[in-house]
């Protein structure tokens, strides 16, 4: 009986995984994916300036296309001024979307354009520009949360072509 | 005697195991945390020491195209420097006339470049600027770019979590 016990001890000491080849395989495993490692995701919001355009392109191409309009968004020091441009539809129609925004304490009103831009873009399905115009001192981190408001609304695309511009 | 040899005999070596689990452990961790950040294009791009970039919201990846770096003391094309910042203002630049400026002739230069290489479509600049720069000094880069005829831009962010 002892021996029998001693033996069984001797065959349970014996069976210990080798993980030598396991540790060489992490030891391969870890410098490869280290070095494909990226620890922040960078992504990209594409931007334009406006272009000058000659005459004659502008002229065929509004004979062509639906009615759109050009929301702009102009950032100011104390608040947002939003309204809406178009040389295709009334002035009457475009006015009704001539708002503003004051600035709550150090937080601009983003979330509340919302709306008036959905709303801008159902009755205009086909714009897909927007202008915005800062005030020289706005900074860019504000500029980069106006156009992730202006790009996208909770579900659906707003107005994905961003142009920046200058108050002229 | 016998006592002797006995005094003297010696214990058989015992080879030493080494106890590996908890360096198994160890690695098995930094294996799975390694395989969730795996990248296919790694060394793609780089974000300069002291750069802030904003949070987005934006799904689209950044190409690889000329970079236009814009940090809080220094404005650079790639890796070369053109031009200091000072508190928000590019050293060297004339605001009534971009033309002369350093950053104009280098975008002037890469944009003689493309053009050789019959690359006009693949132009856009990709912009990495701090996000407490005020936007006067982006829109004199901006500007200047789109002067020299790259008028369309890539934003580089931060993928808002």
């Amino acid at each position: 009986m002892r021996s029998f016990i001693k033996k069984r001890q001797k065959i349970s000491e014996d069976t210990e995984i080798d993980m030598v080849p396991v540790m060489n395989m992490f030891l391969v495993l870890i410098p490869f994916l280290l070095s494909s490692a990226s620890f922040f995701d960078i992504n990209a919001i594409h931007t334009s300036v406006p272009v000058s355009q000659n005459q004659g392109q502008v002229d065929s191409k509004t004979q062509e296309i639906p009615k759109t309009i050009i929301p702009v968004i102009e950032v100011k020091e104390n608040g947002i001024t939003m309204y809406a441009l178009s040389d295709q539809v009334a002035t009457e129609v475009l006015n009704k979307w001539d708002m503003s925004f004051s600035k709550q304490g150090e937080l601009y009103p983003l979330s509340e354009m919302i709306p008036y831009l959905e709303e801008m873009k159902s009755s205009f399905p086909k714009s897909d520009t927007m202008l915005i115009i800062p005030d020289e001192n706005i900074t860019y981190e504000t500029i980069i949360n106006t156009m992730d408001i202006a790009r996208n609304s909770a579900d659906k695309k707003l107005f994905p072509n961003v142009v920046l511009s200058e108050k002229i | 005697m016998a006592l002797g040899q006995k005094r003297y005999q010696r214990k058989a070596f015992v080879i030493p195991k080494l106890q590996i689990t908890s360096m198994m452990d160890m690695f098995t961790i930094i294996l799975i945390f390694l395989l969730f950040s795996f990248s296919d294009n790694p060394e793609k791009l780089s974000i300069d020491k002291g750069m802030i970039l904003p949070k987005s919201t934006s799904q689209i990846d950044c190409d690889k195209n000329i970079t236009l770096t814009l940090a809080s003391d220094c404005l650079k094309i790639g890796d070369k420097k053109i031009a200091r910042i000072k508190k928000g203002l590019i050293q060297n630049f004339d605001k009534n006339n971009p033309k002369s400026s350093p950053l104009y002739k280098h975008l002037l230069a890469l944009r003689h470049d493309l053009e050789q290489k019959e690359n006009k479509d693949n132009s856009s600049i990709v912009i990495f600027c701090d996000q407490r720069l005020p936007y006067k000094t982006i829109h004199q880069v901006i500007k200047t770019s789109g002067m020299a005829g790259f008028p369309h831009f890539q934003f580089a962010v931060l993928k808002q979590q």
